[in-house]
């Protein structure tokens, strides 16, 4: 049985406005310390992340803000601060990145920290969203663009677009979707964490983690599912292999490899265990190595999380695998991008829906006034939400 | 008691460079002989941010004053100020050297414990002001010399800020070849100005509502119980109405003076006209969006003082209220704003004790100037009279 990581080993790194933002929730979902950075080119954004570590990386080439999804300032920010990233991750045992791509810092960034890690042979997972069908050509090519980038830095990458993260959440307004999806894509990467640093009597190791998300497999997705009460296994398993993320189950069967975590109270039994995995398996094909890692937490008495990875070859719907690798053959260099440069990255999953943006104006290039985490040069009325 | 020296007194505003010479008469009156008042370039929220800029608009203010006072001017006693001052009480303990009769020496070695305070290596001590003693647990002790008693304690309030936005506007100054003799926080300044005995006595908060900056001390039981800023000012009050109304700053700036209110008045009907500028044909505006922009900015930073004084942990109710100074505190409504959040009554402060120039003597906004004349004037008397034992700062804040 292989000893469990020590959480110090596990970095978690949020990269741009949506990672940082997915990194400062995951901290009152567990009540470990969890070990944290986030990187930025908004010192307003990381000046309101309760990170461990907070790496303003670029600020003179950006003054401070974000790159607003200009990816050729945020690759130039990148290469100035390789250094940075270096040594934040060279003492980790393995590094979680979350990214949301399409914006100017999530999507070079990551490359450039993930090829930091590879370097400093750090083993790397990343999760990264891609963006919404509606945010338009210019932010979907260029997150396709570093996927390939992405996919030969990284140990294993976990591709989720955000069409699909939505899906799942139903029709709750946009102010309870994000949030909410936030939080489910949290929890997902704690299960992960705790599968590595409090395992259970079935283990899954960090490698067994890279070998199911690793490039060379296809494209891996994560679904996940919560069950309560005394049915919890099953009917958590149902809602597992219904999730849109996996296209439904039926898809699992072309995958070669499949890793479940199991997050359970002390009062999981062996007839939950069967109930779960029995039509997993079953959706699996004959060929599909399934790993199955639990972790035990007296906290999830009487509930359980279900994370399933699997990589499909030929990709998910919304993320195929072929296109992007064929798009961005040639592209060195990212394509022109339709946002307004200035439109500074701050909050939320992807910053497009932020409604009217009305900026800084005078105090656009100076450095911002932040207290309590807000940015007091945003006009006091919008900040509050009053209507004119 | 002869007058005191001529002094000089600049200050380095978002909005304006001003300077002004005085000096103090045999009857402690403050006598102001001239001024200079430039706009000012290269400042931004309280900050220098351009020093070349910043030197020229201060040289102009000091050519100015030169001329109206009849003096040369080589050194000046300078206010700072920016978003980042802040002030933190320290406590400093010693047990009393022969275990009865508290001497000299003792006083001095607790207020050099309660002034080892341990800042992050970017700030720096602006002052150190002592609050009061406490002799084996009983507090409130002004005077400790010759009572008995086995520990010795003392509160100090200690003002710090950024090192390097400080050391920046000294720089400026000193690019000139002009002599800074001393810095004093803008907010202590302006308190020492406006404030009667009585007031601080009683208990009073002062806000200076600047262009770049919004400073408060708070005097509670005749010392001062909190001081800080905050990096917010009429300039965000402006920059919110330009962004909300499409209109350029300069007619933004003219729609605050002109239409501005801190309140949103019930029959605020009707329409305000903007003029036409460069680039800008003139339009109409709502009155009633106007003030409701103005309210929520102004609401907003006093609400966000209040916060702070909690935060020191001021006692909520002040006796003598709340008095407000600088370029803010002409805008109409903003006392009745102030008064409605700090649940005390509010009023519109003005240098005391001071005559001379007009203009200087009475606007809101020259409290600070005359605040520096004040402070230097009384430190060179406390310095004459030879009054020791850090009488430096209880000599001249206290009172």
């Amino acid at each position: 049985m292989q000893l469990a990581m020590d959480s110090n080993d596990i970095l978690i790194v949020g990269v741009g406005g949506a990672g940082g933002r997915l990194v400062a929730g995951l901290a009152g979902l567990v009540p470990d310390p969890l070990h944290t950075a986030v990187i930025d080119t908004d010192a307003g954004a990381l000046a309101a992340s309760g990170a461990t570590s907070k790496l303003q990386i670029g600020s003179h080439l950006t003054n401070g803000k974000g790159a607003g999804g200009d990816a050729g300032l945020g690759r130039r920010v990148a290469t100035e601060d390789v250094e940075m990233l270096r040594g934040l991750v060279a003492d980790a045992g393995l590094v979680l990145v979350l990214a949301g791509l399409g914006g100017g810092t999530g999507s070079v960034v990551t490359v450039e920290l993930l090829k930091a890690a590879g370097l400093a042979g750090t083993p790397s997972l990343c999760f990264a969203t891609l963006p919404f069908g509606f945010e338009g050509k210019g932010r979907s090519d260029l997150a396709r663009g570093v996927v390939p980038e992405i996919r030969e830095a990284t140990d294993g990458l976990i591709l989720l677009p955000n069409d699909k993260l939505f899906k799942s959440t139903g029709k709750e307004t946009v102010s309870e979707a994000f949030p909410k999806a936030e939080q489910e894509l949290g929890m997902c990467v704690l299960a992960l964490w705790q599968l590595l640093t409090k395992p259970g009597y079935l283990n899954a190791s960090a490698s067994d983690l890279a070998q199911v998300a690793k490039p060379e497999r296809g494209i891996a997705s994560l679904a996940w599912a919560e069950g309560r009460g005394r049915r919890r296994g099953q009917s958590a398993v149902k809602h597992l292999l219904a999730h849109p993320m996996i296209d439904g189950g039926a898809a699992l069967a072309e995958c070669r490899s499949v890793l479940v975590s199991i997050v359970a109270g002390e009062d999981l039994t062996l007839k939950d265990l069967s109930d779960i995995m029995a039509p997993i398996k079953a959706a699996c094909g004959d060929e599909t190595d399934v790993t199955v890692g639990t972790s035990i937490d007296p906290e999830w008495k009487s509930r359980l999380l279900l994370t399933l990875i699997a990589a499909r070859p030929g990709g998910w719907s919304g993320v195929a695998a072929s296109r992007s690798v064929a798009e961005t053959a040639e592209t060195d260099e990212p394509p022109p991008l339709v946002e307004n440069p200035n439109a500074t990255v701050r909050s939320g999953v992807q910053t497009t829906l932020q409604l009217d943006p009305v900026g800084r104006g005078r105090f656009e290039n100076s450095d911002p006034t932040i207290l309590d985490g807000e940015d007091l040069d945003i006009p006091a009325y919008q900040r509050r939400g009053i209507k004119l | 008691m002869p007058a005191s020296p001529v002094i000089v007194a600049l200050e380095l505003g978002t909005s304006k460079v001003i300077a002004l010479v005085g000096e103090m008469r045999e009857d402690q009156h403050i006598m102001i002989t001239g001024m200079g008042e430039q706009p000012s370039r290269g400042i931004s929220k309280g900050v220098v941010v351009d020093i070349d800029a910043a030197a020229d608009a201060v040289k102009a203010a000091l050519a100015m004053a030169e001329e109206s006072a009849e003096v040369t001017i080589r050194q000046v006693v300078l206010a700072v100020s920016g978003g980042h001052v802040r002030s933190d009480v320290h406590r400093g303990v010693v047990p009393v050297r022969d275990r009865s009769e508290i001497t000299r020496h003792d006083m001095r070695s607790v207020m050099d414990v309660a002034k080892a305070v341990n800042l992050p290596t970017d700030r720096e001590v602006l002052h150190t002001i002592c609050q009061h003693y406490c002799i084996d647990g009983q507090q409130r002790v002004v005077t400790p010399e010759g009572m008995e008693g086995a520990r010795l304690e003392l509160d100090m309030l200690v003002v710090h800020g950024l090192r390097s936005p400080m050391r920046n506007t000294i720089k400026a100054v000193e690019d000139l070849m002009i002599d800074v003799e001393d810095v004093i926080y803008a907010g202590l300044a302006s308190g020492l100005s406006v404030l009667s005995p009585e007031q601080k006595k009683g208990g009073s908060l002062v806000i200076d509502l600047g262009a770049g900056t919004t400073e408060y001390v708070a005097y509670a039981g005749n010392v001062i119980a909190a001081t800080g800023a905050l990096g917010v000012g009429g300039d965000h009050v402006t920059n919110d109405i330009a962004l909300a109304f499409n209109i350029p700053e300069r007619q933004a700036e003219r729609c605050k003076i002109e239409h501005g209110g801190a309140l949103i008045a019930e029959d605020a009907e009707g329409k305000v006209s903007v003029a036409p500028g460069v680039g800008f044909g003139g339009r109409k505006i709502s009155r009633q969006a106007l003030q409701t922009v103005i309210n929520a900015r102004v609401d907003e930073t006093l609400q966000m003082v209040r916060k702070r004084l909690e935060e020191d942990k001021v006692p909520p109710h002040l006796a003598a209220g709340v008095v407000l100074v600088g370029g803010g505190a002409h805008m109409p409504g903003i006392t009745d704003l102030a008064a409605g959040i700090f649940g005390m009554p509010c009023s519109v402060g003005r240098p005391r004790d001071v005559s001379g120039l007009a203009t200087a003597t009475e606007g809101p906004e020259y409290a600070t100037c005359t605040g520096l004349i004040q402070y230097a004037c009384r430190k060179w008397q406390s310095g004459r009279q030879g009054k020791s034992l850090g009488g430096l700062f209880r000599g001249i804040l206290k009172r």
